[in-house]
């Protein structure tokens, strides 16, 4: 079916996009504590930018592009709600073109959200040595997955406090410079092999230099965005493996080398897009720890 | 991190350390005289019903979610037991279920084995059925049947079997019969002359009143021979009986019973909260709490054998996936209920911690601290308070923005005097488990003000629901009050108040033997009220 495989397959790829950010850090001095945080994201949907340009997210290169302009391909950056400029998210201007096919935004964000639910995609942060979720100059953190059937809470949504397995296919990989200033973590520095079964495909992302913010809200849920670039021949092949409809998989070849703004990690020429998620997560437990 | 700094402190500055340990040796004194009311005829209760079954035919039968309803007389389903009796309604639940069972039991080759051990010659053979009868009867009545009780069931057997053309169909005539008998749905305990004086409980009474006291089921066979042989009416055969029995697997059900009944945990099959206001709700939650409650108690009764008093106590319990969820914690175990110990940072401790007490003393859509505090009074402590009076609005105002907090609202309430006199007794006491929402769940804020749970109960000071567990615990009604509720519990009725010291002479044994309950089940059994009666009436 046409629609549901595209949609799987911008699912997947939405996933690969959480940690594509600048090369990795060297491990600092901020350790992970025997008993860390454990957050496990509940919900995971693109952030849009809205009609005046305001986008969550990340300057993931350090400047501000504009409109064909010398810098990020041409392809303008966003501000951030705060007024923040050199947001990159060129993934929402797919937006349009992605609505106009059957792999609506909404689709694929509830397709990755069934995923969640059902225990396939249980994608977790860990963070060690958080003092002070206010100020915390030195907080270590990591990305991984779980396994285990969830339990959803009267709300549809991910209880708080359940208890996982550690996935221990995947290495776990370190964020790097993670701290809390104002009650917000921010960290970067995410490059891991992501093994993610969605829909009865089994597939492994290379995700790549990811950013990372998270604030813990006065109702005991994190909220926060992931922002990267993704390749786009490598979201392309994977449209082949997954068996997208060639019409579809040819307009999203035709928007995402239109809308590249970074260049992959091959080198090729503004290949890449940057993409930028939001989610929600709770505290979780894994067996064990 | 939910527990204040200044609890945390108190806490580590040893205030919480047991007691028992702390007092100088108590020994009670000689066993008060006693003079044994009139018996009283108990209909067994559901889990009785089941249970006798269970044992009879094997587990695994099919049975009605519902007979006759059971009663709580005097807080315990134990005494309404004998202040109940058989509805019209009831009689055909029974009258069916009897049918269901025999034809259940005789229609598979295994159970029927077990009960059925001569080959009959003939669809109407009398020498069959009166040896099935016979022994099937003794089990099911708990005492050997008269020849002419034994004709009567012989006769329904043959005259059916005879009519229809088969033995087995005619036998669950007599087999139902047996199962809608007064004798196996009643405990039928109407005392003996005692040859030393005065009257006691038969044998054969005592084998009933001991299995489904420490069992909550039938009498064994080893129980059985025990009775026929006359040792249950002697010191030490009744000793021997009774450590026996506590050492059997079916003291469990004995102990779920009890506690199941004192502490309400039945009510947790209907708990229901609003599904917008606790996410953490579901179908699962009333089920895995009261297996909470009860393994904690297994534990500390049966398997440890300590002062029961730490059930109020304790950071370790038994709790599974969604109770781990619920209270914050690591699941100890994948799947069903394994051993944790909570954190002392969680602020949550012993049964007062626990969602059987803080979900069912709560409301649909919040907390409550009324319900809370007469829990605590009347259960566990076993006080009576006055119920309202008619028609008065004894409801606490609503929150708004002058009256953020629960204890605001009750501030405001108890300035009524007409509310004050009673909720004065409740409410501030309900004000130390607000940390605690309707479903149990930890919270820092109520309406995004801080809590202060910090209160006293009967002059002793406590900062927080941890500490309220030591007041509880340490309070001079508690013990006794388990006490009294496990002796009612075993015989049947309310305590008349020539019985008064007698029960405070086993709540003495109690503390004496360092609050172990396990004892206090032997001590009981032992006792006079528990062997002797006075006349029928």
């Amino acid at each position: 079916m046409p629609l549901r495989s595209l949609a799987r397959f911008i699912a997947l790829a939405s996933v690969t996009l959480i940690a594509c950010a600048p090369e990795p850090q060297e491990a600092g001095t901020c350790t992970l504590t025997d008993m860390p945080e454990v957050l496990v994201l509940r919900t995971l949907s693109f952030a849009l930018a809205d009609a005046n340009g305001v986008s969550e997210g990340f300057d993931l290169d350090g400047v501000t592009s504009t409109e064909d302009g010398e810098t990020g391909c041409g392809v303008a950056d966003y501000t951030s709600p705060d007024g923040a400029p050199g947001i990159d998210n060129a993934f929402s201007r797919l937006e349009p073109a992605l609505n106009s096919t059957e792999a609506k935004i909404s689709v694929i964000e509830g397709l990755v959200q069934s995923a969640i639910d059902s225990g396939e995609l249980l994608l977790t942060v860990e963070l060690g040595g958080v003092d002070d979720w206010q100020t915390d100059q030195c907080v270590a953190g990591q990305v991984g997955q779980a396994l285990g059937i969830p339990m959803l809470g009267t709300d549809g949504l991910l209880l708080d406090g359940q208890t996982f397995d550690r996935d221990e296919d995947i290495g776990v990989v370190g964020l790097s410079a993670g701290s809390i200033s104002s009650g917000v973590f921010v960290a970067g520095g995410l490059s891991l092999d992501l093994p993610v079964q969605i829909l009865n495909a089994s597939l492994v992302f290379p995700l790549r230099d990811g950013q990372l913010r998270v604030e813990l809200g006065e109702d005991d849920v994190y909220r926060g965005v992931l922002a990267g670039r993704v390749s786009a021949a490598y979201v392309l092949a994977v449209a082949k493996t997954q068996a997208v409809d060639p019409a579809v998989a040819e307009l999203l070849g035709v928007v995402l080398t239109a809308n590249g703004d970074f260049d992959d990690e091959d080198g090729t020429w503004c290949g890449a897009v940057s993409v930028v998620l939001k989610f929600e997560a709770v505290g979780a437990y894994f067996y064990g720890d | 991190m939910p527990r204040s700094p200044l609890a945390l402190f108190v806490l580590l500055a040893g205030c919480d350390t047991p007691t028992a340990s702390e007092e100088p040796p108590f020994l009670r004194g000689a066993q008060p005289d006693y003079s044994a009311p009139a018996p009283v005829l108990r209909r067994l209760t559901y889990s009785q019903y089941v249970h006798s079954i269970d044992d009879l035919f094997g587990t695994g039968l099919v049975l009605p979610d519902e007979l006759e309803p059971d009663t709580r007389a005097a807080g315990l389903y134990a005494v309404g037991a004998s202040l109940t009796s058989i509805s019209a309604l009831g009689v055909d639940r029974y009258e069916s279920v009897a049918y269901t069972i025999a034809e259940q039991v005789l229609t598979d080759p295994t159970r029927r084995a077990a009960i059925v051990g001569c080959v009959p010659v003939s669809p109407a053979d009398a020498d069959c059925a009166r040896e099935v009868l016979n022994a099937l009867g003794e089990r099911v009545w708990r005492r050997p049947l008269s020849d002419g009780e034994l004709d009567v069931l012989v006769s329904v057997t043959t005259t059916a079997g005879m009519t229809l053309g088969d033995f087995d169909l005619g036998l669950s005539y007599g087999l139902a019969a047996l199962l809608q008998s007064p004798y196996f749905l009643f405990r039928v305990e109407l005392g003996e002359v005692d040859p030393a004086g005065g009257h006691r409980y038969s044998g054969w009474e005592m084998a009933s009143r001991l299995s489904y006291f420490l069992w909550d089921g039938p009498p064994d066979d080893a129980l059985l021979l025990a009775a026929e042989s006359g040792a249950l009416l002697t010191d030490a055969g009744l000793e021997a009986e009774v450590d026996r029995m506590l050492q059997d697997e079916r003291t469990r059900r004995g102990l779920r019973a009890f506690f199941g009944d004192m502490l309400h945990l039945d009510e947790l099959d209907a708990l229901t909260k609003d599904p917008s206001l606790f996410v953490n709700m579901s179908s699962e939650l009333g089920p895995a709490a009261r297996e909470q409650t009860l393994q904690d108690l297994d534990a500390i009764v049966l398997e440890d054998d300590v002062d029961f008093r730490t059930f109020l106590t304790s950071t370790d319990t038994h709790i599974d996936r969604t109770l781990a969820a619920l209270y914050d914690v690591p699941a100890p175990v994948r799947e069903g209920f394994g051993l944790t110990t909570l954190p002392i940072s969680g602020g949550r401790r012993g049964f007062l911690g626990q969602a059987s007490f803080l979900a069912l003393q709560a409301h649909a859509t919040s907390t409550s601290v009324t319900l809370r505090g007469l829990y605590l009074r009347e259960v566990l402590l076993c006080q009576e308070l006055p119920s309202p009076p008619a028609g008065l609005n004894t409801s606490i105002p609503e929150a708004n923005a002058e009256r953020p907090t629960m204890r605001d609202r009750v501030a405001q309430h108890l300035e009524d005097p007409s509310c004050a006199g009673c909720h004065q007794l409740m409410d501030p006491i309900g004000l130390g488990f607000e940390h605690f929402d309707g479903v149990g769940r930890w919270r820092d804020t109520e309406n995004g003000h801080p809590i202060d749970p910090a209160g006293s109960f009967d002059g002793d000071e406590f900062v927080d629901a941890w500490g309220l567990g030591q007041v509880v615990a340490d309070h001079g009604s508690f013990a006794p009050c388990v006490s009294d509720t496990l002796l009612r519990s075993a015989l049947g009725r309310t305590l008349a108040d020539e019985e008064l010291e007698l029960a405070e002479w086993h709540a003495d044994g109690l503390h004496q033997e360092g609050y172990r309950l396990r004892w206090l089940f032997r001590d009981i059994v032992m006792g006079p009220a528990f062997r002797t009666t006075a006349v029928a009436p």
